[in-house]
């Protein structure tokens, strides 16, 4: 039991560490980009600043609204529970997909019959719309997981890293890479990493200055990013495979900074995103189309190789 | 697509520029030519007199009413300035003051931070408009 509560320590440790740096880079990175000089109040060039924005925030108000509990869900407990475990979990037969189901279908009966023009039926409507976006963001994730784990015949993430030891699986799936790193950067889209490329509703919701809830959603948002990031740097880039004398945590720590300083520039450079219909479809038009295909070939190679000997 | 690609390359160079703000009372920026900051009344630099007159063109033009002027004449029949009153907490700085004068008598200066804490303190006589102004733009 010790054992389990020391590593959740370590775990989290390690998560609270990276969301410090995190936030206190994409402080600085946008307000250097902005040509600013960002926040210098706290001494050393401003290193206390997600302390500080931390307490800011908590001193406000204390509500929570809907939408941002449905965001730490989803975030907290799906993308929490994946990279933790040593292998990869596409679907859960069990118990977890009926789950899923009734969620999903719940959400759009609920969608169906909101007809009614009252303020919280229009925030409910609002929230439920992203959440469903955001669940559609999986799907090519979904693909280009699953053709990653045709090629390397094996669920556990620790098999997949050790196969990538001569090449790394973004040079055999080029197409799977481009199509979740586009999903990973949509989704990052849809929640806002910064206050300025947040998707513009009909209603505020989660806007920046609400108190705990902004932490919270703030905190889900970088959960989601990390995760990902993780499981991207897992599946294409060779995880914690080591480079010469180099130890492979350390070069897993750059790899992950690299995609995330990648991706707040690109939220930069792509600026404001002002409607849903856009994002949905990116998604459905090129994201699941692309990926779709981009597994076929894979399982099409697949066949021929393992059940017909072909190639 | 063309256009997010060269977006892209705008940010990332911004990175490696300096930035455009300053720390405010620590580092001062140079400021434009041609600021319009507060007034000022020239000198005749060779008796050390106002060169204005007190004609009153100044608080004609005002848009805002906020300088007064009187005059008034000597015994050898000159006509001279006896009292110029500027109220800072009306002027705009349009410089029209400085446009219509006739005798080229006033100038703007760079002078800029004007905040204090009483009203009374913004309403400048005539002796604080001719003292030389303290703020020299180049060593801003």
């Amino acid at each position: 039991m010790l054992f389990i509560f020391k590593k959740m320590f370590y775990i989290f440790t390690v998560l609270l560490v990276n969301l410090y740096i995190c936030e206190y880079i994409g402080n600085k990175i946008t307000a250097r980009i902005e040509l600013r000089r960002g926040y210098r109040i706290t001494r050393i060039r401003g290193a206390g600043f997600p302390l500080i924005r931390f307490f800011k925030y908590l001193s406000r108000d204390n509500k929570i609204n809907f939408w941002t509990f449905f965001i730490f869900l989803l975030s907290f407990l799906m993308w929490s529970a994946v990279p933790i475990t040593a292998n990869l979990v596409l679907i859960e037969m069990d118990y977890s997909l009926p789950v899923a189901i009734t969620f999903y279908i719940g959400l759009i009966i609920i969608l169906f019959f909101n007809s009614s023009r009252t303020s919280y039926s229009a925030i409910f409507s609002e929230a439920s719309k992203k959440v469903l976006i955001l669940l559609s963001f999986l799907l090519p994730i979904l693909f280009s997981t699953v053709s990653i784990v045709l090629i390397s015949k094996t669920l556990s993430l620790k098999e997949i890293v050790n196969s990538q030891y001569q090449y790394w699986n973004i040079i055999f799936q080029p197409l799977g890479f481009i199509t979740f790193f586009i999903s990973l950067f949509l989704q990052l889209k849809l929640l806002g990493i910064s206050r300025k490329s947040y998707l513009s509703t009909e209603i505020d919701i989660g806007k920046e200055g609400i108190g705990l809830g902004k932490i919270v959603e703030k905190i889900s948002v970088y959960m989601i990013v990390l995760f990902l990031i993780i499981i991207l740097n897992i599946l294409y880039l060779g995880g914690w495979q080591k480079i010469y004398f180099i130890r492979g945590e350390i070069i897993l720590a750059v790899k992950f900074y690299f995609i995330f300083i990648l991706l707040l520039l690109m939220d930069k450079a792509i600026g404001r995103v002002d409607s849903y219909k856009l994002l949905v479809r990116i998604n459905w038009k090129f994201l699941i189309p692309v990926s779709l295909v981009n597994f076929i070939v894979t399982l099409g190679f697949f066949i021929a190789r393992n059940v017909y000997n072909l190639i | 697509m063309l256009r997010l690609i060269k977006n892209f390359f705008i940010i990332l160079g911004n990175i490696f520029k300096k930035p455009r703000t300053v720390i405010y009372p620590r580092e001062k920026i140079i400021i434009p030519d041609g600021s319009r900051g507060v007034l000022h009344l020239k000198l005749d630099l060779d008796s050390l007199e106002v060169i204005c007159n007190g004609c009153g063109l100044c608080n004609i033009i005002c848009p805002q009413d906020c300088i007064e002027v009187k005059k008034r004449i000597e015994d050898n029949g000159r006509e001279v300035l006896d009292e110029f009153c500027l109220d800072l907490s009306k002027c705009i700085f349009c410089g029209n003051c400085v446009e219509f004068c006739k005798m080229n008598a006033i100038y703007m200066s760079y002078r800029y931070q004007l905040a204090e804490y009483s009203g009374k303190n913004l309403r400048l006589e005539k002796i604080e408009l001719i003292k030389p102004s303290s703020t020299i733009r180049d060593f801003w």
